[in-house]
């Protein structure tokens, strides 16, 4: 993927995710992760993790947010009113997000294999089958458990948001 | 400091997904023999995936459980057990 598309996607990311904290209206702040986790599936189709991608986009935008935003909605939430901004604490933030970053530049600046392009994939790869056959062959029974939590959240949101019986 | 209760919840995610993105980039960066991709950090994605929607279903519960008992979403409203 061109260098113009990788900055466009991950300027995105970024812009929308800093947005999502910043904002003191909560559906903004929702619609902002919305656009954030566009960009990352966007970034993933262009690491060749189509599954993952698309998976991205249809359970975390399609399902996850529109959670967010029925809760939103049904608990009415409004607007912050402006609070004065808290500099230690914005200082604690940025300085810890700076000093990970400055660690992640050293880091990878010192690897060698970093300066190279990615190894290119031979041929198209077949993603759904390539993940069906390591899940299913290797991980089946994590696999297996995922789908007894799955159960078990199911069963858990429907105990807590039962109405005390008047 | 954000204090609303859903804001923390969507910065969760944010956090979630950053893993997702260094997992999968790690995923592209070594192709073996066969010229694919290791589709084991993959799968892991897979399973963080759908562990954060679990996640994110039962944290909504609870919020939407705490707003009916005290018509709060403010943190600093919440602080019974705190020390």
């Amino acid at each position: 993927m061109s260098p113009f598309f990788f900055w466009l996607f991950a300027s995105l990311t970024l812009i929308f995710g800093v947005a999502v904290v910043i904002n003191r209206n909560p559906v903004a702040s929702a619609l902002s992760l919305v656009v954030s986790f566009l960009g990352l599936a966007a970034l993933f189709m262009s690491l060749d993790a189509f599954f993952v991608g698309i998976i991205q986009v249809l359970v975390y935008a399609g399902a996850v947010m529109v959670l967010f935003l029925f809760i939103i909605m049904l608990l009415n939430l409004q607007v912050e009113e402006r609070r004065g901004i808290n500099w230690l604490a914005a200082a604690g933030g940025g300085g810890v997000a700076l000093i990970l970053l400055v660690q992640i530049v050293l880091t990878i600046g010192r690897f060698e294999a970093a300066r190279r392009t990615f190894p290119p994939l031979l041929g198209s790869t077949d993603d759904v089958r390539n993940i069906g056959i390591a899940l299913f062959r290797n991980y089946n029974l994590p696999f297996q458990i995922i789908g007894v939590l799955v159960l078990v959240a199911t069963i858990g949101v429907v105990l807590l948001s039962k109405r005390e019986p008047r | 400091m954000r204090r609303n209760l859903i804001i923390i919840l969507m910065s969760l995610e944010l956090m979630l997904n950053a893993a997702n993105l260094s997992l999968v980039a790690f995923s592209r960066f070594r192709v073996d023999p066969n010229g694919l991709p290791n589709y084991n950090a993959q799968v892991f994605v897979f399973f963080i995936i759908t562990v954060a929607a679990a996640e994110v279903a039962v944290g909504l519960a609870i919020l939407v459980a705490l707003f009916r008992a005290r018509q709060t979403t403010d943190v600093k409203d919440i602080s019974a057990l705190k020390f």
